[in-house]
């Protein structure tokens, strides 16, 4: 078996866990929320309704690519099913990008899909599309930083990611010093072009980016270094 | 080749010992000859045993020595894992699959191709007496029918070793003999089977090939009867019940090989060191005497008794 | 056909026994010695407090500094030295949020994972020991970020008084932080256990707690600027800053408040803390009537 398609047989099955369990349902409804609040305060005439919206699809990122991933390879090293995949000739790396393939794009739809939504209700036009890709963006990069920390404190993965983001990222990420580039929901407002003029000439979108893709790399290889040395 | 070698492996969780300085190879397996068979590796809870399956199986690495499978390390090797069979000793797996798709998607993993895997599943679950609940969910299961699903998992891409940690726990008695008869033919048809288990009446059931384990370390490996033999620390016991079991007594009395004896009213318990001279000068005793013999046995010539003298447990 | 028991030693313990009604201290002993246990629990949040300590109190002492309040007129200094107070209350109750996500928000959700019910019910602990036990554990983790660090601050804060009269006017604030730690202690207990009663997956239980807080939290507060401003006491942190605004007569200048009535803002709190508590207590019975045990 190549890695390849053990990966996808391990994306395969997280799929239909996700599927057949609770948390698909759970995410739905999280989802949904917006589009709830839209549909509140849709008459209410408020100008700042979409930075508003996006200020909760950016909650909404922080809770549900989390409870995806985290659950899913917490779970599996918790319950020490990964006794079963060890013990087969499948490279360790693989067990969490079939994950990741499986679990991120999921994540990354009910967001989307909730922020267009909940655009189009609330303001009657479809969301600019730069802030979807960054919503996109930023999903991907959170689901990879709830992998790795997943996989450091599988106990409290999705505590720990929620933590992470809510009481070092946020504030960071508003900070104004260069600390504010270790940020995942700064870099998001970057491309999303949510900030003000002034901000975003400081905060070009090219560089956001790639800072992004570098954070992504910096948790994927903790990940990875991390997953090679779990012990079964 | 060697199916297993270890040597001098030690394994650390922290500060708590796995298993300390093992040394220990299987009988060899030769691929279409059939050599393989099944070990029995006995050992107290907390032994070691479970360390030593996960060794083999590649979940752990050795802090200290080596431990190779096939001649290989299964822990960097993925080949080498692609011929083990490993069924863990907890229950968990992945509930929401039904049983028929847990063990085809473990088949795949395991690098059967894609178009076989759903029909090798269908016959190791068929083989675990798991036909009618294969399209079940596992969550579903009893602690039963979960086990024979963990053994269809591990034997359904035909591996050329099965490492079972603790196979028949929870298993009722029905079901046991059934998976004690499979593993025993897989092990005549040439697979290496190593079987975990701290319960003395499956592993003797299952084999005569044990490995005891205590406290992280080997203390004995071979046929049970042989160790057995070995183990002159402790007198044989031999138990006579007959009509007159004094005049075994007087017959046997200066022995020098007899270190105890023992008697009642039908019976005559014997404790020697040397226990095919004692055989023999009891049968001259029981002809020369005309003696009604009823039973005669030896209690601690089984696995029970081997292995408390070798832990030093009292029974 | 006939029976023998042997005497192999045991003796049945006839000393003496914890009463029945007494036993869920038994559980707020067990709850309190395992949240200290790891780093990931109880530790992060304390660590924390102890560091909003710190700051709120050096900024308490630098305000109460000769220097500092020769730079303004006194009574300015005097002013936010008040503030202080208030302001430290808001960031104590974040610290009681980190400890909601990695304690409180999963602890039923986690014993009925992991069958830990079997073990109280097997026992003659009752439905409402359980609830005592857990409620009584976690209000005291709790009550040690939300009330003691406040309430030390609110002695600091007198201690720095210069005056007999300065320290007399200043003696209602440790009623004000007591009953505002009092009130936090129960909403970050309750309601999080609650939560946990209501999904019986614990990463899906503080999943679904931290959406509840932070995502539907913020849209209340959100629709309460924009429609209703009594919407935003649905928002915990709001309405617990509105009580605080309202104990310690200060306002936020800066950032998003809305003007939640402060009737409301104590009815949001009463009516999340019953429906809280009924979810648990529905949970807890239902386990007890309807069987226990793990999910796996």
């Amino acid at each position: 078996m190549t890695a390849m398609s053990a990966m996808i047989t391990i994306a395969w099955v997280a799929l239909v866990r996700l599927v057949r369990g609770r948390a698909l349902w759970i995410a739905l409804v999280m989802a949904l929320l917006p589009i709830g609040y839209a549909l509140v305060v849709r008459d209410g005439g408020r100008p700042d309704l979409p930075a508003d919206l996006f200020a909760v699809e950016q909650l909404l990122l922080v809770v549900v690519p989390p409870m995806l991933l985290a659950a899913a390879i917490g779970d599996e090293l918790e319950d020490r099913t990964t006794a079963y995949l060890w013990s087969r000739p499948v490279p360790r790396w693989s067990v969490l990008a079939g994950k990741l393939v499986a679990l991120a794009p999921i994540a990354i739809v009910l967001v989307l899909a909730s922020w267009i939504v909940a655009g189009l209700v609330g303001s009657g036009s479809a969301p600019p599309l730069g802030t979807v890709a960054a919503l996109a963006a930023g999903g991907l990069v959170i689901a990879i930083v709830a992998m790795g920390l997943a996989t450091l404190v599988p106990k409290h993965g999705i505590a720990l990611t929620v933590t992470y983001f809510l009481f070092l990222d946020l504030p960071i990420g508003a900070l104004p010093a260069s600390l504010r580039y270790l940020s995942v929901t700064h870099h998001v407002r970057t491309l999303a072009g949510t900030k003000t003029a002034a901000l975003a000439q400081l905060d070009p979108q090219g560089p956001a980016v790639l800072a992004l893709a570098l954070i992504a790399c910096g948790w994927s290889a903790i990940a990875l270094w991390r997953i090679r040395r779990i012990e079964a | 080749m060697t199916a297993i070698k270890a040597e001098n492996c030690s394994k650390w969780y922290g500060q708590i010992l796995g298993i300390s300085n093992v040394t220990w190879t299987t009988p060899g397996t030769t691929p279409g000859r059939l050599t393989g068979g099944v070990v029995g590796l006995l050992g107290p809870n907390g032994a070691g045993k479970s360390t030593l399956m996960k060794l083999m199986a590649g979940l752990l690495r050795p802090s200290r020595g080596a431990l190779t499978v096939f001649g290989a390390s299964p822990y960097d090797d993925l080949e080498v894992r692609r011929r083990i069979g490993y069924t863990p000793e907890h229950e968990k797996a992945w509930d929401e699959l039904t049983a028929l798709e847990l063990v085809t998607v473990m088949a795949r993993l395991a690098g059967t191709p894609r178009t076989r895997a759903r029909d090798a599943a269908a016959a190791a679950l068929d083989a675990m007496g798991m036909t009618d609940a294969m399209h079940r969910r596992v969550r579903g299961f009893s602690k039963g029918m979960r086990q024979r699903t963990k053994l269809a998992t591990a034997i359904a891409h035909g591996p050329d070793l099965l490492l079972l940690d603790e196979p028949l726990t929870g298993v009722d008695p029905v079901a046991r003999a059934e998976i004690i008869e499979r593993i025993r033919a897989l092990g005549a048809a040439g697979k290496t089977i190593i079987v975990s288990s701290h319960v003395l009446y499956e592993i003797e059931a299952l084999t005569s090939e044990i490995v005891v384990i205590h406290r992280g370390q080997v203390l004995a490996e071979g046929n049970v009867f042989e160790i057995r033999r070995l183990i002159d620390k402790h007198p044989h016991r031999i138990r006579v019940e007959c009509d007159r079991p004094r005049a075994i007594v007087r017959a046997l009395a200066e022995a020098d090989h007899l270190s105890k004896i023992s008697i009642d009213a039908t019976s005559v318990t014997l404790e020697t060191r040397d226990p095919d001279r004692c055989y023999d000068q009891l049968a001259a005793a029981v002809l020369d005497g005309g003696l009604v013999v009823r039973s005669l046995g030896s209690p601690d010539n089984n696995l029970g008794a081997v292995f408390d003298y070798l832990t030093g447990t009292p029974r | 056909m006939s029976g023998t028991i042997h005497d192999l030693g045991y003796q049945r313990y006839t000393g003496a026994r914890r009463p029945t009604s007494a036993r869920w201290r038994v559980i707020v002993r067990h709850q309190l010695t395992t949240a200290w246990r790891t780093w990931w629990r109880f530790k992060s949040a304390f660590g924390l407090a102890v560091i909003i300590s710190f700051i709120a109190g050096g900024l308490l002492y630098l305000a109460s500094d000769k220097l500092i309040r020769s730079l303004g007129s006194g009574s300015i200094a005097v002013t936010f030295a008040d503030g202080v107070i208030p302001m430290a209350m808001t960031w104590y109750h974040r610290a009681a949020f980190l400890a909601t996500l990695t304690i409180t928000a999963s602890v039923v959700a986690g014993d009925l994972q992991s069958g830990a019910f079997t073990l109280y019910f097997a026992r003659s602990v009752r439905p409402r020991d359980y609830v005592l036990g857990k409620l009584g554990g976690l209000a005291i983790l709790t009550a040690i970020l939300t009330f003691a660090g406040p309430l030390l601050l609110a002695g600091l804060r007198l201690g720095l008084c210069e005056s007999t009269e300065e320290l007399v006017a200043t003696l209602p604030v440790l009623g004000k932080v007591a009953i505002l730690g009092a009130i936090a202690t129960i909403v970050y207990t309750v309601v999080p256990l609650g939560f946990s009663a209501l999904v019986t997956d614990r990463r899906y239980a503080l999943a679904v707690w931290a959406a509840y807080y932070l995502v539907l939290g913020s849209m209340a507060l959100l629709a309460g600027l924009v429609a209703n401003h009594g919407l935003a006491a649905l928002d915990l942190p709001s309405a617990l800053e509105r009580i605080t605004l309202a104990l310690f007569d200060v306002q936020f200048v800066r950032g998003k408040h809305a003007d939640i009535p402060l009737a409301t803002a104590i009815a949001s709190l009463s009516i999340h803390v019953v429906v809280a508590l009924g979810i648990l207590g529905w949970r807890v019975r239902s386990v007890r009537t309807g069987g226990v045990g793990g999910s796996g």
